[in-house]
């Protein structure tokens, strides 16, 4: 940004442009007087297809980019919820949601952060959650009873088959899952990551658990080298807030730990959001001494 | 080749009222520039709603319909320009929209104030008062500054004045800005130019 309208960048910026067009033009005035055009030759050098040109290739980032902080503006807890309660104002508090995205210095290949924790305070979401097992299993009953919307086996399967996929999260039963390998649904599901698999942590022994950890749960995964999740209500407490960002953070470096030891991430930023308000890098302040009180915000 | 290395020292220096206006801003592709964030906050913090009110109101309630027609244009604007600066610097304020009334409904601005026994304002989040004194602003086909003029009257609301670092950033704003419009000026006219200078080329080609 334009911001520095110091002498010191204004001597830099002349000196550029200076040794850039006329090495040896001293005068500053003369620079108002400039051609602004490059000459003939320049020109037919940087020309769109010009095969004489010669290409310099440019080097692939490995990494994905990350900004330099030292200059960012970076807020404490308390004031950045001060100011997103702002931009919030008016909207039914349920219906907004605090907002993070955790920033990751990471190879642009190699494996992701993907996991779920339960919040302590959690996000209410009415999750659609659909389990695969045989429907008149007591397994199935119990999987009823811990709230979970879809049970059984082949009339999923079939629902899935003509469309209609009324759920957001699939469970499975282990001892089902050669049943529903064989029922060809992985095309439709596996795009949606609803497909069950070991490796997501969807094919279960105890089918109830299972949906009991999921009810509260809130998923994230690592996208573009950032993590994003709804993290609470706006009606949250400066404190639940708190509680909640903290649980997700051990979670993270719990997840980035248990990777390889050949992959080394680690948390670069940490910026909070919300459904309509702007972002803020968060300086891992809880309130600023002098600042808002959290008490302001109980409410 | 920048006017900003030649700043004519005659020109008016750029009065900095000029974010007053501004709408509050949300949203930014650029968030990661410095100063940016805290340029779009200013808006929020100073303008039409920057005010402080006093300890007794504990809530506020607008009504209005969810689309214009019938007089609620004024209710949205002022929801929408007004409330959030308000709610910044009130933040123990409920504050609530609802927008479920038809477009010939009334739409209304209620004010609840503590009563004078209970005004004691050790919990400032206390919701239910049964003893609460409300007062109603009629927002009916009024403009939103219209609004706020009443809700400042009725209210005795404090506007809150800009700090010294706000005043500086409104300053360097206002700079840019018109540093923008005089570079956007000159080089609308050097594109003119080079336009021209084509043109004449073509027809000296042409015959």
């Amino acid at each position: 940004m334009a911001a520095a309208r110091t002498p010191l960048a204004q001597w830099g910026h002349s000196l550029l442009s200076q040794s850039r067009n006329k090495p040896d033009a001293l005068s500053r005035i003369c620079l108002a007087c400039q051609s602004r055009y490059a000459s003939a030759a320049t020109t037919a050098k940087y020309r769109r297809g010009d095969a004489n040109a010669p290409t310099k290739k440019k080097k692939e980032r490995k990494h994905f980019k990350t900004e330099d902080l030292k200059n960012a503006d970076k807020y404490s807890l308390v004031e950045a919820m001060r100011y997103i309660r702002a931009f919030e104002v008016g909207y039914p508090s349920n219906s907004p949601k605090y907002e993070i995205a955790m920033k990751l210095r990471t190879l642009k290949n190699g494996p992701l952060v993907r996991s779920r924790l339960n919040l302590p305070h959690p996000v209410k979401t009415d999750m659609r959650i659909c389990v695969i097992c045989p429907p008149d299993s007591p397994q199935a009953d119990a999987a009823r009873a811990a709230g979970a919307s879809l049970v059984g086996e082949d009339a999923i399967f079939d629902a899935v088959k003509e469309g209609r996929i009324e759920f957001d999260r699939c469970l499975c039963l282990d001892t089902s899952l050669p049943k529903l390998a064989k029922a060809g649904i992985a095309r439709a599901l596996g795009p949606r990551g609803l497909m069950p698999s070991a490796k997501t942590g969807t094919v279960v022994r105890d089918v109830s658990a299972a949906v009991r950890d999921m009810v509260g749960a809130s998923e994230y995964r690592e996208k573009e080298g950032v993590v994003r999740l709804a993290i609470a209500t706006l009606a949250a407490t400066p404190e639940q807030l708190k509680a909640n960002i903290k649980a997700f953070m051990d979670k993270v470096r719990g997840d980035l730990n248990t990777l390889s030891d050949r992959i080394v991430k680690d948390v670069h930023e940490v910026v909070l959001s919300s459904t309509h308000g702007p972002g803020f890098t968060l300086n891992g302040e809880f309130a600023d001494e002098e600042g808002t009180r959290p008490e302001e915000l109980a409410r | 080749m920048r006017s900003v290395t030649e700043r004519d020292p005659r020109r008016v220096p750029p009065q900095p009222t000029e974010i007053w206006t501004a709408k509050v801003y949300c949203g930014s592709d650029n968030a990661l520039q410095t100063d940016y964030i805290s340029k779009m906050l200013l808006g929020v913090r100073l303008g039409p709603g920057a005010a402080v009110l006093p300890k007794e109101i504990y809530r506020i309630n607008l009504q209005f319909a969810k689309s214009v027609d019938g007089g609620h244009m004024g209710p949205r604007k002022f929801w929408r320009n007004m409330l959030p600066r308000l709610k910044y610097h009130n933040p123990t304020v409920d504050m609530n929209v609802d927008r479920t009334v038809a477009n010939d409904g009334p739409a209304t601005l209620t004010l609840f104030f503590h009563s004078q026994s209970s005004s004691t304002p050790t919990t400032p989040a206390e919701q239910t008062d049964p003893n609460a004194i409300t007062k109603t602003i009629n927002m009916k086909n009024k403009t939103d500054t219209g609004i706020w003029e009443e809700f400042v009257t009725l209210t005795d609301a404090k506007a809150v004045r800009p700090t010294e670092e706000d005043t500086r950033l409104l300053q360097e704003l206002a700079e840019q800005n018109t540093d923008s419009a005089e570079n956007s000026a000159r080089q609308k006219e050097e594109n003119k130019r080079i336009k021209r200078e084509r043109q004449l080329l073509q027809m000296v080609k042409q015959d």
